[in-house]
């Protein structure tokens, strides 16, 4: 992990994202300083996805470039130290709960002793442990959900990007998704959320950013505004970045 | 062992296991290839055929069987992969894309390899075909030019994936890449169940060999432009 004297987690410097005429991204610079926490919001469409996709390096910018830790996400380096949550959960249905984190484990060069033991006790938070040997294919969409977010932890990254984390959880698993973000924060990793459900999240951050049209609206301490009033200025008139 | 190693045969055994638990791809690939021998026996009517005849319809019709084939299993994984968005899974991984390109190649290969395993044997008893066959030349063909249909259908199918298109570009693009390659498979293994030698059947062998390592060396550089939005 970074100290406060090296890279940031997560800079984004000028990013534009087309996709043929349609500008996802336009110009958006940000950082996010290592261990500190961001969540941003917007209306649908506003390139809320599309700029963590960039910072994941699954998206190549148009214009601008992304960098994590200092490194190119595009890059194995950068991707090593970046975990990243998108709307699928990338599972493999054929493979069980802890076969898909070994397979986590694999991919990040774990050795296999080691992969299993952070799958096991990664298995027992999200209270998949008695789960653990059967296939996806069966699981309920919130079991998929915490099997994705415990996919997305295995190998300790140092920057969290989540895109809709709370999708399909109950309200238990709401609550552990919230305490275990909490202790990630505590634990020195930067977080980068994206949630139409701003008011779990708003204690776990430092600061919010409001994206319209694929640029930042408006930005600002978390506890700058209450979270009644940064979920109405998601579609307020543009305000001037604070 | 290092954790490129590592991530390289993680891939390989996620592969692996789905094909062992679900045989998505293999079935479907042998149940193709068995369909075209068995029709190709009724159209030909091999039995009334002399020798020579079906010593010179074999080549072909084996070639268009695993062409079509490897193109079937092909999709079954690019869909495999397309489900729950499990390109961008890999894509996230710090493995080297290079290697990510190799462990899928493999996986074809190894695919291909055991859709011959059952169709050359097959081949053999339908068509009746000598028995005094250079048989290791054979296996060099068949490792050569389905390592080159493995390659160039890697390649494809990853720009195939990442554009969310279905199986029909795949196979607008594949095939008429693949004309070379299948070309070199027919004309050797046509001198070489003539009783031939691979020496004999020059210069298709350096042309399947030379195919290969164009795709491979395609892949290997093409494969990360090709899976990035």
């Amino acid at each position: 992990m970074s100290g406060a004297d090296g890279p940031p987690a997560l800079s984004l410097e000028g990013v534009t994202r087309r996709f043929g005429p349609v500008t996802a991204l336009a110009g958006v610079t940000l950082e996010v300083p290592a261990g500190a926490g961001l969540l941003l919001l917007g209306e649908n469409g506003a390139g809320k996805s599309t700029l963590l996709r960039v910072a994941a390096g699954i998206a190549r910018p148009t214009r601008g470039r992304a960098l994590v830790f200092g490194e190119s996400p595009a890059r194995p380096a950068g991707r090593s130290r970046l975990g990243y949550l998108g709307h699928r959960g990338f599972l493999h249905d054929h493979l069980t709960a802890r076969e898909n984190l070994l397979l986590q484990g694999g991919l990040h060069g774990l050795p296999r002793d080691e992969a299993a033991r952070r799958a096991d006790r990664l298995l027992e938070r999200i209270g998949l442990a008695r789960a653990a040997h059967r296939p996806v294919r069966g699981f309920s969409r919130g079991m998929v959900q915490r099997l994705a977010l415990a996919r997305t932890l295995l190998h300790g990254p140092d920057l969290l990007l989540l895109d809709e984390p709370f999708t399909g959880l109950d309200p238990r698993g709401r609550a552990l998704l919230v305490e275990w973000l909490a202790e990630e924060r505590a634990a020195g990793r930067a977080l980068v959320v994206v949630t139409h459900r701003p008011e779990p999240v708003l204690p776990l951050v430092d600061r919010v950013a409001i994206l319209r049209r694929g640029r930042v609206a408006l930005a600002g301490p978390a506890g700058a505004r209450s979270p009644a009033a940064w979920a109405d200025a998601i579609g307020a008139p543009a305000e001037a970045t604070a | 062992m290092t954790g490129q190693v590592r991530a390289f045969l993680a891939v390989l055994g996620a592969d692996l296991r789905r094909e062992v638990r679900t045989g998505e791809a293999l079935f479907p690939m042998l149940m193709f290839s068995l369909v075209v021998l068995l029709v190709a026996g009724f159209a030909f009517d091999l039995p009334a055929l002399p020798a020579e005849e079906r010593r010179r319809l074999a080549p072909g019709i084996l070639w268009i069987a695993i062409a079509f084939a490897t193109l079937v299993g092909q999709a079954r994984s690019l869909l495999a992969d397309r489900e729950d968005d499990r390109w961008t899974g890999l894509l996230l991984s710090p493995l080297d894309r290079t290697l990510l390109f190799l462990a899928k190649w493999t996986v074809g290969l190894g695919l291909a390899a055991a859709l011959e395993l059952v169709l050359v044997p097959l081949t053999v008893i339908l068509f009746e075909l000598p028995a005094g066959v250079s048989w290791g030349g054979f296996a060099a063909i068949l490792a050569l030019c389905s390592g080159g249909l493995a390659a160039l259908g890697t390649l494809v199918g990853a720009i195939v994936a990442r554009l969310g298109r279905g199986e029909a570009l795949l196979a607008i693009l594949v095939l008429p890449a693949a004309a070379p390659v299948l070309i070199a498979g027919v004309r050797s293994t046509g001198v070489l169940l003539g009783g031939g030698t691979l020496l004999d059947a020059a210069p298709w062998p350096a042309v399947a060999a030379g195919t290969l390592v164009l795709y491979l060396a395609l892949g290997g550089l093409l494969f990360e432009s090709a899976l990035q939005e």
